[in-house]
């Protein structure tokens, strides 16, 4: 079995929000557990509200966590000293979505990219400009481009530098958060094609928070569905996407539009929007907007209990119902032996 | 609502830059039925914002039309003088931006914005455009309009403020919408509503104009569809032609990169 390079266990981020003596709590990401492991890409997906950003933002300790441990590559991450930290990023590096806005506009690509061979690898000039040039080359970029700077650059050339910076390191982990949403379907696929490449190269593990439930379905070998700080669903992309068994990742399934003519969707639909993740009670986090709420789902929150290989959900009636009859397209009878 | 067709005819036009004209609509020709929601889908900057500035002539200053016709009931928009064209803007041709909270007034009730819309292209007074302000927010679906009405833009979610621009483009019964990416940047359960209403809009007669980048929203909503590329019309075709039988390379190229095609990817 191959290494696991990132994991957290028990992640938690909570907000105080309020006045003084009228204190609440947000909690923006609930009990976290994720690994990821060499040469593997995991998908965190959900909308927007639902933590996925601020999970990736506390695996690097850009927010930091309420609770819970992340380990890289088996070692613990402690934000301090700040050098451990530092050391930290050197395995995990972060690709952001918007180019436009992650990328300093006075650098130079050259600079850009030589800046964490400077400041992490303390490669000297000459090392510094062979490897920036290996870099340009890795990533689909011309050696012209080294002098331009990003406001030259197209979006899909910016998103390239990106990921070049990312991986000048030479990271064990990278955390891709939309890298591909601010770009045309044209470019996406080139994007998504690079990283591909890159991993099959490098072995790199990659976490990739995205809400493209399309590319989700094309990179991932496995996916973790979050609602409301919570992973209500995990397990292979394949088993996932074939047989969704928590009501949320059906309705969130069945509303993705696909673009072929004449596919008749059978949607599966919850009531109201994603509500306000301020004091929360105990219970399922769905329980207001889903159908199939039972007085069950009020009492406590529901653990991830398996339904096949790597497959876990969340959710009691899903779960505990073996005999429960078949509905539509979609629909998964719980403990339904594997194929 | 009875809708009417929008003909866009050889449209041409060019920005004006320091450094001279440089063309960015090429003879742009289309037809958007009644009753129908026609998409036009590109890439960025294929033109298709543009266009649909164009045909209610908000496009920008710099934006020069060449020549072409935007016919609606065989009346030419484009030769309307500005006052007659400020009666048919909002009144029988309307539009719905991309970012609804971005687009809405921070600082007045939603329900007041509405009001001003109606008001100003119907003689009616403050109370009955309030009352008719509410009823638009109902009729698009916003749970206890009457209380939404009095709320701001920030106390509506992305979905609701889309809604309530929607509502705001309805509320003087317009024979044309044009939706410039009304559901980017929306969740895709969202997505999915809004989209579902756009149709309800159209099976009562409406006429619709769908800028949209998301060949998935086009499949499954869409009537016919306006392939754009670098400021021209690569293809015109129904949505099943366009989705079965892509004559165009371009377009068969587009639906390949939408569909993440196994070998588009190594």
């Amino acid at each position: 079995m191959t290494a696991i390079v990132l994991s957290a266990s028990g992640l938690r981020k909570h907000y105080r929000i309020g006045a003084l003596g009228d204190h609440r709590t947000l909690v923006a990401v609930d009990d976290v557990d994720l690994e990821v492991r060499a040469g593997e890409t995991v998908a965190l997906v959900g909308e927007s509200g639902s933590g996925k950003s601020t999970v990736a933002r506390c695996l690097v300790h850009l927010v930091e966590p309420t609770a819970g441990e992340v380990r890289v590559a088996g070692e613990p991450v402690r934000a301090r000293p700040v050098a451990a930290l530092t050391r930290v990023y050197r395995d995990v590096q972060m690709v952001f979505q918007d180019p436009n806005s992650s990328l300093d506009p006075r650098m130079t690509v050259r600079a850009l990219l030589a800046e964490p061979l400077r400041l992490h690898l303390r490669l000297r000039r000459r090392e510094r400009d062979d490897r920036v040039r290996e870099l340009v080359e890795m990533v689909g970029l011309r050696t012209d481009h080294l002098d331009r700077y990003p406001h030259q650059l197209s979006g899909g050339q910016r998103q390239r530098v990106g990921i070049a910076r990312a991986l000048a390191v030479r990271p064990r982990v990278v955390i891709l958060d939309e890298p591909t949403s601010s770009l045309d379907v044209s470019v996406r696929g080139q994007i998504l094609d690079l990283l591909a490449r890159v991993q099959r190269e490098l072995r790199i593990g990659y976490l990739f928070i995205t809400h493209d439930l399309a590319v989700v379905r094309r990179v991932a070998h496995r996916v973790l569905v979050m609602y409301l700080g919570g992973i209500v669903e995990q397990g292979p992309t394949g088993a996932v996407f074939a047989r969704p068994v928590h009501p949320y990742t059906r309705a969130l399934l069945s509303a993705a539009p696909v673009p072929e003519w004449g596919v008749r969707r059978e949607r599966f639909h919850l009531t109201g929007e994603i509500p306000s993740p301020v004091d929360l009670p105990d219970q399922c986090r769905l329980v207001g907007r889903c159908p199939l709420a039972v007085p069950a789902c009020a009492h406590a929150r529901p653990p991830l209990v398996p339904v096949g290989p790597g497959h876990a959900a969340a959710c009691p009636v899903e779960t505990s119902e073996p005999t429960a009859p078949p509905r539509g397209p979609g629909a998964v009878r719980a403990g339904a032996a594997p194929d | 609502m009875s809708g009417a067709s929008l003909r866009v005819e050889g449209l041409t036009g060019h920005f004006r830059t320091r450094r001279g004209a440089v063309p960015v609509l090429d003879d742009v020709s289309f037809t958007a039925r009644a009753g129908q929601v026609t998409a036009i889908v590109g890439e960025t900057g294929s033109g298709k914002s543009l266009t649909a500035l164009s045909i209610l002539r908000i496009a920008p200053p710099e934006f020069v039309v060449e020549r072409g016709r935007v016919l609606l009931d065989e009346v030419d928009l484009l030769t309307l003088p500005e006052r007659r064209m400020r009666a048919v803007r909002g009144a029988r041709v309307s539009m719905v931006f991309q970012d609804a909270r971005a687009a809405l007034n921070p600082v007045l009730p939603v329900g007041r914005q509405l009001a001003d819309v109606c008001r100003l292209h119907r003689p009616v007074n403050r109370r009955d455009a309030e009352k008719a302000a509410v009823e638009a927010l109902a009729a698009v679906q916003i749970p206890d309009a009457a209380r939404r009405a009095r709320q701001y833009p920030h106390e509506f979610s992305g979905g609701m403020a889309q809604r309530a621009l929607i509502a705001m483009a309805l509320i003087c019964e317009p024979e044309v919408v044009v939706f410039d990416e009304p559901t980017t940047g929306l969740d895709v359960t969202i997505q999915a509503e809004i989209m579902a209403l756009i149709g309800t809009l159209t099976a009562g007669g409406l006429t619709a104009l769908l800028i949209t980048h998301d060949l998935g929203v086009v499949a499954e909503t869409c009537a016919a569809v306006v392939v754009m590329r670098d400021g021209r019309v690569v293809e015109e075709a129904s949505t099943e032609d366009v989705f079965t039988r892509p004559r165009h390379p371009y377009t068969a190229e587009l639906l390949a990169a939408s569909r993440l095609v196994e070998g588009s990817l190594a």
